[in-house]
């Protein structure tokens, strides 16, 4: 920076140094801005159910499990096509959010098990864990075995509570 | 330096108009350089397109947690490291390294950062792997849809 140094400089010359600071402030609250968008991570929180031992059978909780399970066809972009079963039931994919809701009252605590079909797209599973979570379940364990193929009439076994 | 009193008497100078925006601009460009360094570094594990959902849970970040990316080629990393070629392929460097990390401490949490383009069973293998390997503590990192 042009700084008077001595007594022999005239008057001084400093430049213009505001359109400078502009840029440079804007270009702070830009990152500024970014950084905490960044930030935010996102997602869902589950458990794994510990690895079952496939020799035992699961022992039966005192209480009904609750098994949330999407079936294909759910392709990539057609949520619509999506069929949801909670336990074997087939509830369409517009009713779902009401009808978790309702079976998940007064079982605020205990663990709903999710999963889908092999086939079924990840974000279309996704977005039936998100509305699961929308409808106040807190604790949801994901299912890491295939899926029994019998459609509809098949037991999903849902490992014990951890 | 003209103290106010000094400035207050008529024979005084004129006050000086402008005032001193060097400081200013010196803890600016700082400011400016710390947030350009800290905004690569915040991307943690390999780039993938997520999955957008309606209301995801904000899941704070955390010392424990470890980031395993799987991407839509089916390469699955840790962190920035890719560790298998494909999800269905050699596992065994992926497989040994989440033991030896389950070993060292199993309180962990795994975060799946899985591609929107997958099937939920490229996703459930992963889950599988890292559930032979103790862990279960899983979360899927989603993004929030944006409307509009």
């Amino acid at each position: 920076m042009g700084m008077a140094v001595g007594r022999r400089s005239g008057p001084m010359a400093d430049p213009n140094v505001i359109p400078f600071i502009d840029i440079c402030l804007v270009l702070l609250i830009i990152f500024m801005i970014v950084v905490t968008i960044l930030m935010a991570q996102l997602g869902y929180e589950s458990k794994l159910p510990p690895q079952a031992q496939s020799d035992s059978p699961p022992p039966q909780g005192p209480v009904e499990q609750i098994v949330v399970r999407v079936a294909e066809p759910c392709q990539m972009g057609q949520f619509g096509t999506c069929k949801v079963f909670i336990n074997q039931e087939d509830v369409p994919i517009m009713q779902f959010p009401e009808r978790i809701k309702r079976v998940s009252e007064g079982r605020a605590t205990q663990t709903m098990f999710f999963t889908a079909e092999d086939s079924v797209n990840y974000e279309n599973a996704m977005k039936v864990l998100d509305m699961m979570r929308s409808a106040g379940i807190r604790n949801i364990g994901v299912l890491a075995d295939p899926v029994p193929v019998q459609m509809g009439e098949g037991t999903v076994d849902a490992p014990p509570v951890p | 330096m003209a103290s106010a009193l000094d400035r207050m008497r008529p024979d005084a100078p004129p006050a000086m108009s402008e005032p001193n925006v060097i400081p200013l601009i010196d803890v600016t460009l700082v400011l400016l350089i710390i947030f350009m360094v800290i905004t690569p570094m915040l991307q943690t594990g390999t780039a993938v397109q997520l999955p957008s959902t309606d209301q995801p849970e904000d899941i704070k970040r955390e010392e424990r947690q470890i980031i395993i990316p799987l991407r839509n080629d089916l390469s699955v990393y840790i962190a920035e490291d890719a560790y298998a070629k494909n999800l269905y392929g050699e596992m065994g460097k992926f497989d040994t390294k989440m033991r030896e990390l389950f070993a060292r401490n199993p309180s962990r949490q795994i975060l799946i950062k899985a591609d929107r383009r997958l099937k939920f069973g490229d996703v459930r293998t992963l889950m599988k792997h890292i559930q032979l390997s103790g862990f279960t503590d899983v979360g899927l990192i989603s993004d929030k849809t944006r409307r509009g």
